[in-house]
């Protein structure tokens, strides 16, 4: 028994890298910010934009759209965010009685740690501040470079940007 | 003896909490309605009487309010707080519940709890003196009207609430903000 225990912290590194979508994305590209223009209102477009995006992508069980502020910049953001916690406990690991038990029961522990992670994990998004002149409005399309989907993400958002500022 | 029959209990909820689906930001409310007020006041009202009633007051929910940043909208927010240890102890019997139990912590009912809650009302402003509710549910076996009805019923004696003056409806200092975080950029 006490061995088991002892495997412990050997195990629990080895069944949380399978589960490590941070490392996955991080390897991932991203595309180029498209800068936008237009008018309006930044809240009444975040929510328009939300409303558009909201059931034509971003639809996994990890992911989520959001509106949020960006607290270094100060923008409004309408995103769509990948986050491990949204999907609840995930650990699929199986291993052999009392031993496997013990592992998986470890490695999710562990892992409702990542899924408290304040930070988000956008795969696209569009980040809005009020522009210089009175009315206007400054954008930001951006999206990860996932391979086919990247560019029609950034133009999702920046299609919507361009209808909610019509 | 107590502590056993309290996990079986938990074993049996953590079990159906895996099944939860449906809330704010994957789909559109799946009810919407008006009430007279203003956002903040009308959801801690019903925030209280739904505490009162003991609704989602257990070891496996918890009650929760929080505000956007940017849209001033109130999340009423039922979270699911079991420990994800006892949660995923639950598929090994009950010894893994107890192996669960002694490893994990209560999770907080407040948006750093990102997991699929039970249920969500969001309060917005949609008007002067008018609030637009809308009702998220997850899947459940007594299905979404069931969660609905209990929180329309404690909302009942809340319709009408305005904020008092000497407390400003959008900042209300004991609502936890939604995090803020560089968004917009790949986070690593």
């Amino acid at each position: 028994m006490r061995a088991l225990f002892l495997a412990l912290p050997l195990l629990v590194p080895l069944v949380s890298a399978c589960v490590d979508r941070g490392a996955e994305r991080a390897a991932l590209d991203t595309l180029p910010p498209q800068a936008l223009t237009g008018r309006g209102e930044t809240v009444a477009v975040a929510k328009c934009i939300y409303d558009r995006v909201l059931g034509t992508d971003c639809k996994g069980e990890f992911q989520r759209m959001l509106i949020t502020r960006d607290a270094a910049t100060g923008d409004a953001v309408v995103m769509c965010d990948a986050h491990p916690g949204y999907g609840g406990a995930t650990s699929n690991y199986a291993g052999f009685g009392l031993a496997g038990a013990i592992a998986h029961i470890a490695a999710v522990n562990e892992q409702s740690m990542r899924e408290r992670d304040p930070n988000r994990y956008p795969i696209f998004s569009l980040a809005l501040r009020p522009g210089k002149a009175e009315g206007t409005l400054e954008a930001t399309a951006w999206a990860l470079n996932e391979p086919e989907k990247g560019p029609g993400r950034r133009q999702l958002m920046a299609d919507a940007f361009g209808a909610c500022t019509k | 003896m107590v502590r056993i029959g309290l996990l079986a209990g938990l074993t049996f909820l953590g079990a159906c909490a895996d099944q939860r689906l449906g809330a704010p930001g994957q789909a559109p409310p799946l009810q919407t309605t008006t009430v007279k007020g203003d956002p903040y006041p009308v959801a801690q009202c019903t925030m209280d009487n739904l505490r009162a009633a003991k609704e989602c007051d257990s070891i496996d929910f918890g009650l929760g309010l929080s505000a956007n940043a940017v849209t001033q909208a109130i999340n009423l927010t039922c979270y699911n707080v079991t420990p994800t240890a006892v949660q995923a102890g639950a598929a090994f019997g009950l010894i893994g519940v107890l192996i669960g139990a002694a490893v994990g912590e209560r999770e907080p009912a407040d948006p750093s709890n990102k997991r699929p809650p039970a249920y969500t009302a969001v309060f917005e402003q949609a008007g002067a003196g008018v609030v637009k509710i809308g009702f998220w549910v997850a899947k459940s076996m007594e299905g979404p009207e069931y969660y609905i009805d209990k929180v329309k019923t404690a909302m009942a004696t809340c319709d009408g609430k305005m904020a008092t003056p000497t407390v400003p409806a959008f900042a209300p200092p004991s609502v936890p903000p939604m995090e803020t975080p560089a968004a917009g950029k790949p986070v690593s």
